[in-house]
């Protein structure tokens, strides 16, 4: 398949990308960051936008930053910068962990959080980590910003909420005052260079107790959009994480996703293994607390 | 065997400064003036009656030149391979997804591209058919023009019934094995110039220049004097270059032909995978039989093979398929049946071990049943039964030299602490287990008693008056290291001269003889003899000419590291042997030789030639001998086993391989490498996904998926040495080989940690999953 034609801009600021995506008639012009999704969706027709917007120049947008009680990462920060961060690492290693299982270092260092967003796949690496750390997703307009959880930013595979004119200019989550336990795991057809089959995210407070303060837990590739474990989280609320919970919310967890059978795996392999790593999960995350 | 001096070193590769370094120009990096682009438009169903072709819409696409279909070939529409029935473009029957139909010429590619999408079809559709049990059924949908049965082969030995009644034990097994794609990393893609209207030229990547020479012949109706086919450098083919350039080389000459101007035809991935041939997959039904002791009594196969929709190379695979499914033991009863049926999906053709890795894991899943049902070590139940010199194979083919099948498993049984683990490792419980697993076999060096017409090759090679060397062959380097080794036969043959002087000029249909296909293992010792034959014309000569001016008789003088000595006594060829006193006898460095013969106008300029020793097949009984030789191999893997997620760590896989010699050491351990990583992925994740319409599903690399350097284990390779006494140095070909044992000893290790009956591949982790749970 070959590239379709297409105008390109290059805006140097984030006001006359949103400007240029104004003007054009929707689905008309599409903004591009690192490419790594959008222009394999166009060498297979499935986006045929007349205009590509190139985020290159706007360097705003690719900065990783903490404030006083938030990270923000820029919408078109690269995997790469993220796993390489230090505010990061320390504040939701989470998401580091995620990053590292996407693609190869080439789509690590092209890649962006916000293309991975946009994107809209179920079974996108950084998104769960960013359901459990609770992040808000910025999208900037003419019409001016608006943000939505991230957790709502998909209406189904490869669909998502925003509307045609939107930037996503960066992710904003809390952070928090002490680091918290946290886990991705996730398995592919091989080792690297591989789509994520199922993915568990977890990230939870334990008081002194050793009992379960919050739980955030997310799950990717197992329904439609990467969807959170609220059954799961609301169960392991004020349990200590003994085998027998571990079990119960094993099952549990099986029970709250909707896996489906296609070319990457199984229904029932999905269901069983998702359930066996929040368990392993759950079970490495109480062990560190001791 | 002479002391040799460079054939049997570990040398570093002639082509590898530009491979790495990145300057290699392949077929896509050439561009020639006034160049146009063509592209295919294929079937997309799966058996349809072909009612209308209307390209009007895509003729007037900007930058379309023209649209050929099979209306406007000059000569056959058939691709000459094994069988008449294998057409260039569909006329009025598309029988499989991704049949060319028509081929799309235009000024660049995007063009030709968009108004493939323009191209407008009338199909009629007909009932398919996608399993070759089914196929061959009476009743079944006629897929192939000349018959769904595309192959039959049997063997017969000894009197099956007897080796039942002998048994103590018989093993029952029914394997599956799934299509591999090559992945090579270079595509597919010709260049085709008609030189002044009288010279067709085709450049392109492949394996086999004169079988697109013979395609060109056809479907042009023209004489090989006018059809010159250079191969340029080579990114991989593993047999999936060796038909498939036939078909695309063609359609390339033809574009040319028509259009009068230089035409390129280079498939990208996508087309790559869904229009050209696989490995094809197996279902095969074993029946074996051992006495208490271990011996074999018998083993019974029934194997089918899915050909695709056109015969190809089927016919071959299927008999080396038949030739290897009783592995590589002695078995005294022996009853082989297997069938290739069409079915409406992609032709397979040649693919690494040629239909022999299918049958090789089956069989060393039922030697591993049949160890477990004697309570013996598996590894030493092959070490009963394994061919030996002197021995006879399933097709009552005697082994009067090279077998060093056994050296080959006691290697890897103390490389790999065998002993020890695998008794260990099945009492292991719990989620993480741990598992080792062998396998042992045998390939058949050549084309053997099936390609007999073809087995011979032709060499030339030319000393230029300043001692430069040039050689000829009519083999091909795809990458495997061909060049490389022959350059160090040469060299050897030349009398130990340095390997840099010699260059192998790219292989061109005008300057050798037909030597067949650079397939089956062949090119190191049919090459390789040929080269060693013109390089003993030339050394002849050139010792003549030495002895004149020198004074002496011709077997006075002695050629050693590139330099002819006059010697008179034992006691004086000594001195040649030792530099600091050379000064003490006379001597001609080679390239004084060589300008010396030049001014005196004798000619150093010789052709060899390489003539297959006999092999016979007696296809009644599947009797004879069926190759010239065979090389062995023991492969060990070990591995750990997550019973929860069903996910195998490869830890470990030893492959110790007999080949008579290894010219280039290092490149045999390379090549023992790459295959066992290939063989990783047969085992372990490859597989072609298709539709209900038999169309692929996984055309890409992120849907196909092959292992990363992150899922290659520990890979200890050994090379056993029984010399081949009928091949240059001794070397007989392996480069299969590595590939083949690979599913076979990680299904063994699989079962060896979890006790789930493995019965197919690729082992996924939801295969494992779905049969622990049966445990």
């Amino acid at each position: 398949m070959e590239l379709p034609d297409f105008d390109v801009r290059i805006p140097d600021t984030l006001k006359e990308a949103a400007e240029l995506l104004a003007r054009s008639a929707p689905g008309g012009a599409m903004s591009l960051a690192g490419g790594t999704d959008l222009l394999i969706r166009m060498k297979e027709g499935v986006s045929k936008p007349g205009m590509i917007i190139i985020l290159e120049k706007i360097g705003k947008i690719k900065v990783i930053k903490a404030s006083k009680n938030r990270i923000r990462i820029g919408g078109a920060a690269t995997f790469d910068a993220i796993i390489r961060s230090k505010i990061i690492q320390n504040k939701a290693p989470v998401l580091a962990a995620a990053c590292e299982k996407i693609g190869s270092p080439q789509i690590r260092n092209r890649g962006t959080i916000g293309g991975n967003i946009a994107n809209a796949s179920p079974c996108a690496d950084s998104v769960p980590a960013l359901a459990v750390l609770e992040a808000e997703v910025a999208l900037v307009s003419q019409s001016g910003e608006r943000r939505l959880p991230v957790i709502e930013c998909f209406k189904g595979p490869k669909k998502n909420a925003f509307r045609p004119d939107e930037i996503i200019s960066h992710i904003e989550f809390p952070a928090p005052k002490q680091p918290l336990r946290s886990f991705y795991l996730a398995k592919g057809q091989r080792k690297a260079l591989s789509i994520t089959k199922l993915s568990v995210a977890c990230q939870m407070e334990i008081d002194s107790g050793g009992k379960v303060k919050k739980a955030r837990i997310a799950y990717g590739a197992v329904a439609p959009t990467v969807i959170r474990g609220y059954a799961v989280e609301e169960f392991l609320t004020g349990k200590a994480l003994s085998p027998g919970v571990l079990k119960e919310a094993e099952e549990i967890a099986r029970k709250e996703i909707k896996p489906i059978d296609d070319i990457r795996s199984t229904m029932e392999y999905r269901r069983i293994v998702t359930g066996a790593l929040l368990r392993r999960g759950l079970s490495s995350v109480g062990k560190t607390e001791q | 065997m002479p002391e040799l001096h460079i054939a049997g070193k570990p040398l570093p590769r002639p082509d590898a400064p530009g491979k790495t370094m990145g300057y290699t120009q392949y077929l896509d990096d050439w561009n020639l003036p006034g160049m146009l682009h063509a592209r295919i438009y294929y079937s997309p169903k799966p058996h349809a009656l072909i009612r209308r072709i209307d390209l009007r819409k895509a003729l007037s696409h900007p930058g379309i030149h023209s649209i050929l279909t099979a209306r406007d070939i000059p000569g056959k529409n058939f691709i000459p391979m094994m069988k008449d029935d294998w057409t260039f473009l569909a006329e009025k029957k598309a029988i499989y997804p991704g049949e060319p139909v028509a081929l799309i010429i235009g000024n660049n590619r995007e063009s030709v591209c968009r108004a493939r999408a323009l191209i407008q079809v009338e199909y009629e559709d007909l009932k398919p058919v996608f399993d070759p049990e089914e196929s061959l059924q009476t009743g079944a949908p006629q897929v192939n023009p000349l018959g769904n049965l595309i192959a039959y082969h049997k063997i017969r030995k000894g009197n099956i019934e007897k080796g039942v009644s002998e048994a103590d034990v018989v093993i029952e097994g029914i394997y599956e094995t799934p299509y591999q794609e090559h992945a090579y990393l270079e595509t597919l893609g010709y260049i085709a110039v008609f030189h002044d209207k009288e010279i067709m030229r085709v450049y392109g990547t492949m394996q086999c220049p004169f079988y697109v020479q013979n395609a060109v012949a056809s479907i042009l109706g023209m004489p090989q004097n006018s059809i010159q086919v250079i191969q340029t450098p080579t990114g991989g083919a593993f047999g999936g270059k060796e038909d498939m350039p036939s078909l695309f080389g063609g359609l390339a000459a033809l574009a040319a032909y028509k259009t009068g101007k230089p035409v390129k035809l280079v498939l990208d991935r996508r087309d790559d995978i869904l229009l050209s041939s696989k490995r094809h997959p197996s279902r095969s039904y074993y029946r074996i039989g051992a006495k208490k002791n271990g011996a074999l009594t018998f083993c019974e196969v029934k194997v089918y093979l899915d050909a695709g929709a056109y015969a190809t190379l089927t016919p071959a695979v299927l008999w080396r398929c038949a030739v290897h499914g009783c592995g590589c033991y002695r078995i005294p009863h022996v009853k082989v049946d297997a069938y290739a049926g069409a079915t409406n999906k992609i032709p397979c053709g040649a693919f690494r071990g040629f239909g022999s890795p299918q049958v090789v894991f089956a069989m060393e899943r039922q030697m591993d049943k049949l160890a477990q049902a004697l309570g013996i070590d598996p590894l030493h139940l092959r070490e009963i039964n394994c061919l030996r010199k002197g021995d006879e194979t399933v097709t009552g083919q005697k082994l009067p030299f090279s077998v060093g099948l056994s050296e080959t498993i006691s290697k890897a049984r103390s490389m790999s602490k065998w002993s020890k683990k695998w008794r260990q490792y099945p009492l292991i419980k719990g989620e993480k287990r741990r598992g080792l697993g062998c396998a042992t076999f045998l390939y058949g060096v050549g084309l053997g008693a099936a390609g007999k017409k073809l087995d011979h090759a032709e060499a030339h090679i030319r000393i230029k008056s300043d001692g430069s060397v040039v050689f000829s062959v009519g083999t091909t380097d795809m990458g495997q290291g061909m060049e490389t080794v022959l350059t160090q036969i040469a060299a050897e043959g030349l009398g130990g001269i340095p390997m840099e002087k010699i260059r192998m000029l790219p292989v061109d249909t005008f300057s050798v003889e037909d030597s067949g296909p650079t397939v089956a293992s062949r090119a190191t010792y049919t090459s390789g003899t040929a080269i060693l034959s013109s390089c003993e014309k030339i050394i002849t000569t050139m010792k003549k000419t030495a002895s004149k001016l020198l004074s002496c008789k011709p077997e006075e003088i002695l050629l050693e590291k590139g330099c002819f000595f006059r010697i008179k006594s034992p006691k004086a060829k000594q001195i040649g042997k030792n530099a600091d006193n050379k000064k003490n006898a006379p001597f001609l460095t080679f390239e004084e030789m060589a300008s010396e013969c030049f001014s005196r106008h004798i000619p150093l300029s010789e052709y060899g030639y390489f003539d297959s020793p006999p092999t016979s097949w007696e296809p009644e009984t599947g009797q004879g001998k069926a190759y010239v030789t065979y090389s062995f191999a023991t492969q060990i893997a070990e591995l750990e086993l997550d019973m929860e997620t069903g996910e195998i760590e490869l830890q470990d896989i030893w492959a110790v391989h007999d080949i008579g010699k290894a010219i280039n050491p290092q490149n045999t351990e390379g090549q023992i490498e790459g295959g066992v990583v290939q063989g990783i992925g047969y085992a372990l994740m490859e597989f072609i996904s298709f539709n209900e319409k038999g169309m692929i599903q996984n055309p890409s690399f992120s849907t196909y998926i092959i292992p990363t350097s992150k899922d290659v284990p520990r890979i200890h390779t050994a090379i056993v040495e029984v010399e081949y006494p009928e091949g240059p140095y001794g070397a007989k070909g392996f480069g299969e080989t590595p590939l083949m044992g690979v599913a076979g000893c990680i299904a063994n290790a699989v079962v060896n940690a979890s006790g789930i009956d493995i019965s197919r591949i690729p082992i996924l982790p939801e295969y494992i999953l779905q049969e622990s749970r049966k445990l």
